[in-house]
């Protein structure tokens, strides 16, 4: 199809797509739930700051770089951006930017306590246009101090890493899965048997960039036939793999706050999943495809990026107890395709 | 004009289920794209999501509708703070 064709497609698709929910759940539903006091940061090359409770933009933060991933700090003060060009620290109150503290671009943020981990890489451009892929880096940088205290290779096209309480997690962009500890190298550890863990003959993709931890947990997105969640025990050096059920790609995960459940961006539609049984125990439809998965502040709803819709983007909300679609804010002039919500209370709350 | 097969090599292949690509877990490079592209529908229906939709997401692997990689041009986005509009300034990786 032709790439105008498409476009009229997506916008036909992000207008035509109804809010359908499969749990329960009726637009009377969602209208009835008060919409929470959250501020979203929405980010392409430029941050769009939105205000949950005003359904609107009420800010914006000028950074000027692809962003590929954003984190808080625990108290809500500071932003850390992470873009093409490097580490930009954002003042949340003043929205005053610094940066770049670091030089190299940046795949992926992650932050435990003052740690920030920085997964980056350098392409050097040689004069005769040549580009040098230097092997990928993952730094720790204190955010106290602001300065970088560990900075270990890893190795080529690596899609993310961690090293959260000395328990690696690796993940190339081949979809191999490396688990290990400290004081080992991250480049070493133990390769998962995907083969075994993901059962079927039919094509699956890890996507490292789905991926997300707290402490020795993780999850990471396994796109395939059907899709799985695999689920990673970093301290008992185990895996499992749950069968989604259904031919899907995953776009966002998020662990719930009670530990014991996850919800599945599977784009078009949100699966909430019992992580001890393996169940999908609830399904929502969503109004077009969406990226990411941040949840709000209270941690009673999850907020979604639709990097199209019609002429420019939009923030989903989607409250979890019960499943239903909450607020919908358009976003004109970008494409958000990297979302955080900033901790605590909303300062901008009317 | 359809392919007939001619001899019994041929009628085993044809009548052997077609192999499904397992590719993404065991390439040791960058995942490939697929055809017709698995990532804008496997069984052949619509798009799962607009194209422009995906693009952040399916960096930095090629898929079918060849998508920069960002690992070897991370600034591939910069041009592009809103795909509906800016998509024009895409694809234009120098040589």
């Amino acid at each position: 199809m032709h790439r105008s064709g498409l476009i009229a497609a997506s916008a036909l698709l992000a207008l035509g797509v109804a809010c359908k929910a499969e749990a329960p759940s009726t637009a009377a539903q969602a209208q009835a739930i008060a919409p929470k006091g959250d501020q979203i940061w929405a980010a392409s090359g430029v941050v769009r700051v939105i205000d949950s409770a005003r359904q609107g933009v009420i800010g914006q933060v000028p950074v000027g770089h692809p962003i590929t991933s954003m984190v808080f700090a625990p108290d809500g003060s500071t932003a850390y951006v992470g873009t093409s060009l490097g580490l930009y620290v954002v003042e949340v109150g003043t929205r005053a930017v610094r940066g770049p503290l670091t030089a190299d671009p940046i795949r992926r943020l992650e932050l435990q306590g003052n740690l920030l981990f920085i997964l980056q890489h350098q392409v050097i451009l040689g004069p005769d246009g040549t580009r040098d892929i230097q092997p990928f880096r993952l730094v720790h940088f204190d955010r106290t101090t602001e300065k970088v205290v560990d900075d270990q290779e890893i190795g080529q096209r690596i899609h993310y890493a961690s090293d959260q309480d000395g328990r690696h997690l690796v993940i190339s962009e081949a979809g191999q899965v490396r688990i290990g500890n400290s004081p080992e190298n991250l480049s070493a550890g133990r390769a998962l048997d995907l083969p075994s863990l993901v059962p079927g003959r039919g094509p699956y993709r890890v996507r490292g960039d789905v991926t997300v931890r707290e402490g020795s947990r993780a999850l990471v997105a396994i796109e395939g036939k059907p899709a799985h969640l695999l689920v990673l025990d970093l301290e008992a050096g185990s895996a499992r793999a749950i069968d989604l059920g259904r031919e899907t790609g995953i776009r966002g995960l998020a662990f719930l706050p009670d530990g014991r459940r996850a919800v599945v961006n599977a784009m078009s539609h949100l699966l909430v999943v019992e992580l001890a049984s393996g169940k999908v125990t609830g399904q929502l439809e969503l109004p077009g495809p969406h990226v990411g998965a941040s949840l709000s502040a209270d941690g009673q709803s999850l907020y979604l990026a639709q990097t199209v819709e019609g002429t420019g983007g939009a923030v989903t909300q989607v409250h979890l107890s019960p499943l239903a679609v909450g607020i919908h804010v358009h976003l004109e002039d970008i494409s958000p395709w990297a979302l955080a919500v900033l901790p605590g209370a909303n300062p901008h709350q009317p | 004009m359809a392919l007939r097969a001619l001899n019994k090599k041929a009628e085993r292949l044809v009548a052997r289920p077609p192999e499904d690509v397992h590719t993404y877990g065991l390439v040791d490079d960058c995942c490939p794209g697929f055809a017709p592209g698995w990532e804008v529908g496997s069984t052949g229906d619509a798009d799962p999501c607009p194209w422009q939709n995906d693009m952040p997401a399916c960096h930095p692997c090629f898929w079918s509708a060849q998508v920069p990689d960002s690992t070897a041009y991370p600034g591939w986005l910069q041009n592009c703070n809103n795909l509906s509009q800016d998509w024009t300034q895409l694809c234009t990786v120098p040589d």
